[in-house]
């Protein structure tokens, strides 16, 4: 459904050219939910951004690769294409539900926005439908509603209703659950995670906590300084990864640490885009760096159980 | 008596305003933390952790009920208590991005409290700086950069410098974490603990969810639409929760899985 | 300890500092502009070639030397004979005077208004808005014909014109800045390690308002040249004889066709003058930033 190939994306920040993703190819089949996890500057969500074509010049560019959405290659089309794709087949969900509705407009008109194939009789009683599938209860009385008259857990529910209403093929969710509250952020997932499979929906799920990508994703692609280290079956991934920045990142959030431990923490900081290491971005960090690592990018390896991981020294487990 | 370092007693707030009528914030809370002891404030949004939060640290005024310091009641407190307060009591805010005044170097920062006093010239600031950075591992050239400098984990190591300032003997901690990287999380949590180590102060962690409460704390109080519906040990409260809401925010922020498939639908 | 050195590179997430526009540098044109307009305004009565004032019709509707006249008279002379670089001159110090002092009088005013109503709140708040909206809907031409029914016509009348008339402006717009500013954690923190109101207002409120007042400031500054310009053009402002650059455009605009330089001249000056303020601002703006200066 969604394939991307070595893709590489760059941002032009004062005049020089930033590659915020180096290189990723992923592969979305229909009906799945892929996690892309990683930290802030990791590239997730340029990898996004560059599928629904938002990283356009002056601020960047995509420089290299393929990303097919069905049969249209994304990098290819234009402009007035790339509009009826977003208008047709690709929802999207944002992180923030408070800045993502506009306070001027009801409900109801900020959903009839997204769905102008839908006849003009049948709108409202759609819409209705829509929201009670999405767990808003007496949604026929709420259509006349503005924002401000929702909590954030409906808000985000009417903002993934609005990304539902044009039907979509692919579903793109930016952290969606990361400004909730954790009762209402567990009702959100459940709810993605019953619209996948009931409407065979292809879902990229964004997220920098991979505690939240194991209830909703069958994959997943790790992201750091702008490459996929390490991707696969999340179950594979997350019970025996390969990558050193993996491990760390399932140790720092791991629940099996008694109480006032130390927690495994990764020493330093995330590195800046603009001073991305020459070899493994994650090598500074590192525990098991050597001098090859600081040189040169390690190649992607493919494990027999389905992940692949790039580093020159895998963990053993 | 003496071991109580801060303390809400029996704390109501309500906000009357034209459009909503009165809400109330907190109702009879009764809530605070002893000598060395690190305490869970749990709450999500509107449940009134934040004004509680605020009541404790006197930027807002309970409208019924009292604060007491090491015993002492606010509002009887004389200049002396006054000062002792300031000295003794300090936080650390969520957003590292608003905490920090863009235009004030690190060191200015750090150690504004005494700027306040006015008992510190510049030389004697600047050295007190540079020991308050050494305590965060943050290098000493900082103390000349501005904040836009630095990165949100550091940002949050100046804020934490910032509240150990006058050794305090308790720091608010508003959720540090929770705006940060996983990555850098972990090391956030870990200084916290060593400098509680190190210099026996208190804790009042405030969060929205269990995970690093139940890392860090002694104790936790679990806060919903502005009472306190259970208090006690982590290990109580976390091993055998007994109100309804307290295992919901468990089962929430443990992530282990989606069920059970019902959906709880609020207003 | 466990926890490692926090690396000194840049934060990661942060997008890199943006590029810096005219932040390192010396602004060569407005700088240049702005300092020669506030030496005329102070020393231009020293340097003037002529006296502004005196009338020789023997000499009137000289063009400039660019355009064929001769160099006693560099910018020509106007209908009366006066030499029009002269009155440039002593124009200069008047909307000097008049710019300086309306941007700095209702600079001040208006943020002390700002502080007041956005800091302390309540009902002072309420009554200060009601206060600065009354006086923004109040015409100025209006506001200045009483001014002048009851002072009489003057510099400082003009200056009083466009303080009471310019004050709210800036009231308005920092009250909200304010507002913004003090709700920011690090002004709450301030409040908890016992620093008082005015302490939280001059150390962390006031100078995080410096950009907007800049702002602020600069587009008055034309605005206030521009404003002299036009009150002296309706016979409202400095009176005749004395030359203000509004006069001289008022009293040439019915030789545009006959001596295009009389209007021309003292335009051109204005246009430069407002357009070197404003980049001067912008320039300041940039410089006092700690996230893009340097």
């Amino acid at each position: 459904m969604l394939q991307i190939t070595n893709l590489t994306t760059h941002y032009f920040f004062g005049g020089q050219v930033t590659p915020a993703a180096r290189g990723v190819t992923l592969n979305l089949p229909k009906g799945s939910a892929m996690a892309i996890v990683g930290e802030s500057g990791s590239g997730k969500s340029t990898v996004a951004m560059s599928v629904m074509r938002m990283i356009r010049p002056p601020i960047g560019d995509i420089a290299e690769g393929e990303i097919r959405i069905g049969g249209t290659d994304v990098t290819r089309a234009t402009p007035r294409q790339m509009r009826e794709l977003l208008r047709t087949q690709i929802g999207f969900v944002p992180q923030d539900p408070t800045t993502a509705l506009d306070p001027l407009y009801t409900i109801r008109s900020q959903i009839v926005e997204a769905m102008p194939h839908v006849e003009r009789a049948r709108r409202d009683e759609v819409i209705v439908e829509l929201l009670t599938s999405l767990g808003i209860v007496d949604a026929a009385a709420r259509l006349k509603q503005h924002p401000h008259q929702f909590s954030g857990g409906m808000r985000q529910r009417v903002a993934i209703a609005i990304a539902l209403a044009k039907e979509p093929q692919l579903l793109i969710a930016d952290e969606p659950t990361t400004a909730l509250d954790v009762t209402t952020q567990i009702g959100i997932l459940r709810l993605l995670d019953r619209l996948r499979r009931e409407r065979h929906l292809t879902t990229m799920f964004i997220t920098h906590n991979i505690r939240v990508a194991r209830l909703v994703c069958q994959d997943v692609a790790v992201m750091y300084g702008g490459v996929v280290v390490e991707s696969g079956p999340l179950t594979v991934v997350a019970d025996n990864p390969s990558h050193p920045y993996t491990r760390a990142l399932l140790d720092a959030s791991s629940l099996d640490v008694g109480p006032r431990q130390r927690l495994r923490a990764i020493s330093g900081s995330p590195p800046s885009l603009t001073a991305m290491p020459p070899g493994c971005p994650f090598a500074p960090r590192c525990p098991s760096a050597t001098d090859l690592c600081h040189q040169r990018m390690p190649a992607t390896t493919r494990r027999p159980d389905g992940a692949s991981y790039a580093c020159w020294n895998p963990v053993t487990s | 008596m003496t071991d109580r370092i801060l303390d809400a007693v029996d704390v109501s707030k309500t906000y009357r305003s034209r459009t909503a009528g009165t809400t109330h914030a907190l109702t009879d809370v009764t809530f605070g933390v002893g000598r060395g002891e690190m305490v869970g404030l749990v709450g999500e949004s509107g449940s009134g952790k934040t004004t509680l939060m605020r009541i404790l640290l006197g930027i807002e005024q309970p409208t019924s009920g009292t604060v007491t310091f090491r015993g002492t009641p606010r509002p009887t407190f004389t200049t002396e208590h006054r000062r002792d307060f300031f000295n003794s009591v300090s936080a650390v805010f969520q957003n590292p991005y608003s905490s920090l005044n863009p235009r004030r170097r690190l060191w200015d920062i750090i150690t504004e409290r005494r700027s306040i006093e006015r008992r510190a010239g510049r030389a004697e600031r600047r050295a007190r700086a540079a020991e308050l950075l050494d305590l965060v591992s943050l290098p000493p050239e900082f103390a000349d950069r501005f904040p836009h400098q630095l990165s949100g984990g550091q940002r949050q190591r100046v804020a934490i410098a910032r509240s150990l300032s006058e050794e305090p003997d308790v720091i608010v901690l508003d959720e540090p974490m929770s705006a940060l990287d996983v990555s850098v999380s972990a090391q956030i949590a870990n200084l916290l603990l060593d400098l509680q180590e190190k210099f026996q102060m208190s804790y009042v962690f405030v969060a929205h969810d269990m995970h690093m409460v139940r890392h860090l704390c002694h104790r936790v109080a679990v806060l919903l639409k502005g009472q306190i519906v259970e208090q006690g040990t982590v290990a109580e409260v976390l091993g055998n929760p007994r109100h309804e809401y307290t295992r919901s925010l468990i089962a929430a922020s443990e992530l282990r899985s989606l069920e059970p498939e019902e959906e709880r639908i609020r207003p | 300890m466990t926890t490692d050195l926090a690396s000194t590179t840049p934060p990661a997430g942060t997008p890199p500092a943006r590029p810096r526009r005219r932040s390192g540098r010396w602004p060569w044109f407005s700088g240049t502009v702005m300092v020669l307009f506030a030496f005329c305004g102070a020393f231009g009565a020293l340097v003037s070639p002529h006296d502004p004032n005196k009338v020789d019709l023997s000499q009137s509707l000289k063009p400039p030397v660019f355009a064929g006249g001769s160099t006693s008279y560099l910018l020509g002379t106007d209908q009366l004979g006066r030499d029009v670089l002269s009155r440039l001159l002593a124009g200069a110090q008047v909307s000097f005077l008049v710019a300086a002092g309306a941007v700095l009088i209702a600079g001040a005013f208006g943020l002390l208004i700002a502080l007041l109503a956005g800091y302390l709140g309540g009902r002072l708040d309420t009554v200060l808005t009601r206060v600065a909206d009354a006086s923004m809907a109040f015409p100025v031409v209006l506001l200045a014909i009483v001014i002048v029914a009851i002072y009489g016509k003057g510099v400082t009348v003009v200056i009083l014109v466009l303080v009471v008339a310019g004050w709210p402006q800036y009231a308005r717009v920092l009250r909200s800045e304010v507002i913004r500013i003090r709700h920011q954690d690090f002004v709450t923190m301030a409040r908890i390690m016992g620093g008082s109101r005015f302490w939280a207002i001059t150390r962390h409120v006031v100078p995080n308002l410096i950009p907007t007042l800049l702002v602020l400031a600069t587009l008055q500054v034309g605005l206030a040249i521009i404003a002299e310009g036009s009150l002296s053009f309706l016979g409202i402002g400095v009176p005749p004889p004395a030359a203000s650059w509004g006069n001289m455009l008022a009293d040439g605009r019915t030789f545009l066709a006959t001596a295009w330089w009389l209007p021309v001249v003292p335009g051109v000056a204005l246009s430069i003058t407002v357009l070197a303020a404003n980049l001067l601002g912008d320039w300041l703006r940039h410089a006092l930033d700690p996230a893009t200066r340097r």
